[in-house]
């Protein structure tokens, strides 16, 4: 599966790449920011996204709702330690299909990549 | 954990420094516990008939526990339980405490009762320390009429124990009255509901140990990586803060995280919390 990472944070990139490689055969592609994030899905088209909220230029609600107006089919899980009502709401208004409470824990990983490796 | 609330207790009650807090824990791992010591806690010898034990061992060529029993000090019974606890890691904390002399096998037993009794808390059960007993004993160091800070440090503690070290305890809030200089500095705005701005500072040292027990990984320098490390601790550490607050129906949002060098920060209302840990001093810094 093409899955793209966006999450401003080089550690947490890193680990959540070596974390999904560690659960089965992917293609990674990484994004700093929402902006990068968007370039990145409209060139290399992956199946799901991981997004973080917090993140300079353009934030991870900010992203996922752009992503969604691009492709409605986009497959967007939102990966952040600020999983508040308010960020809750917004991200599943504009498009967001999962919400994973960071820190990331591998079985709730597991859980997500395993469902949609079914759907796709 | 229960090391760092009795140390943190001790603290507290101005019954050790921080300084020597911070030699108890470096020899902690490598103090045997005495039975005398479980005895006293379980309330089954007073200090002065453990010292009369340790007289009488001088005597005769036995052990605590056989001399205890023979001169009917302790049951068999007694004996089986004490000798059952000797793993205690609160127990084996205030051991190592007599044996560096910073305080007496009296002093220590007079703590214990006031630990127990302002915690409320019985023989059994100092392995039930429910969260709420940790907020108390964070509270207690905290000269900050803020109830919001109060459970943001009381969270940064446990979340240094969660991601960091399990040895840990904090000192006094002070209010800055100076400008300080930092060499590296590690803040992130919260705004909302409740307005707090949020920092941490260490030693370059400390903040190469912090890094590496946060991301797991081999880091040596501080260099974009480590940076970067130091950066994500805060922002997890605060977005986890924010969840709480809604949790209240505070709604808060967070600034991206960012990090000065060689930074003059101004007083402007701001506590900074020293956190003593195994690995040095790391201030937070909120106001």
């Amino acid at each position: 599966m093409k899955i793209l990472i966006c999450d401003d944070s080089l550690m947490i990139r890193r680990q959540l790449k070596n974390l999904i490689l560690s659960l089965g055969e992917h293609e990674i592609f990484e994004a700093e920011n929402g902006s990068k994030a968007i370039e990145v899905y409209k060139k290399n088209e992956p199946e799901l996204v991981y997004m973080d909220i917090i993140m300079p230029e353009l934030n991870g609600i900010e992203a996922v709702k752009s992503l969604v107006e691009y492709d409605k089919e986009a497959k967007v899980i939102m990966l952040s330690s600020v999983g508040t009502k308010e960020n809750l709401r917004d991200a599943l208004k504009f498009g967001a299909l999962d919400f994973i409470q960071k820190p990331i824990e591998i079985e709730v990983l597991k859980k997500t990549l395993d469902k949609f490796s079914k759907e796709v | 954990m229960f090391t760092q609330f009795f140390g943190q207790f001790l603290l507290n009650q101005d019954l050790i420094t921080p300084k020597e807090l911070q030699e108890v824990f470096k020899n902690v791992k490598t103090t045997r516990l005495k039975l005398g010591m479980i005895a006293i806690n379980e309330g089954f010898l007073n200090a002065n008939q453990v010292i009369k034990i340790n007289e009488l061992q001088k005597k005769h060529d036995k052990r605590f526990g056989e001399i205890a029993v023979e001169f009917m000090y302790l049951t068999n019974e007694e004996l089986d339980i004490a000798l059952n606890k000797q793993q205690s890691e609160h127990l084996i904390l205030a051991q190592t405490i007599v044996n560096l002399g910073y305080m007496t096998i009296t002093e220590f037993e007079k703590a214990i009762e006031m630990y127990k009794t302002l915690h409320n808390i019985s023989n059994e059960s100092f392995k039930e320390l429910k969260n709420g007993k940790i907020d108390d004993v964070i509270y207690s160091m905290l000269k900050i009429d803020d109830n919001e800070i109060k459970d943001y440090v009381t969270l940064f503690y446990k979340n240094i124990i969660r991601f960091i070290t399990d040895e840990v305890y904090i000192s006094e809030s002070i209010k800055l009255e100076n400008n300080e200089e930092y060499e590296y500095l590690f803040e992130q705005t919260i705004r909302g509901d409740k307005n707090l701005y949020t920092a941490y500072t260490a030693s370059n040292d400390v903040l190469i140990l912090f890094s590496e027990k946060y991301s797991k990984e081999k880091i040596d320098v501080i260099d974009i990586y480590t940076i970067d490390v130091c950066k994500e601790f805060l922002n997890l550490h605060n977005g986890l803060f924010a969840v709480n607050m809604s949790n209240k129906n505070i709604e808060m949002k967070l600034n991206i995280q960012t990090h000065k060098e060689k930074y003059l920060l101004e007083k402007n209302n701001l506590y900074k919390i020293p956190f003593h840990t195994n690995i040095g001093k790391i201030d937070l810094i909120i106001g």
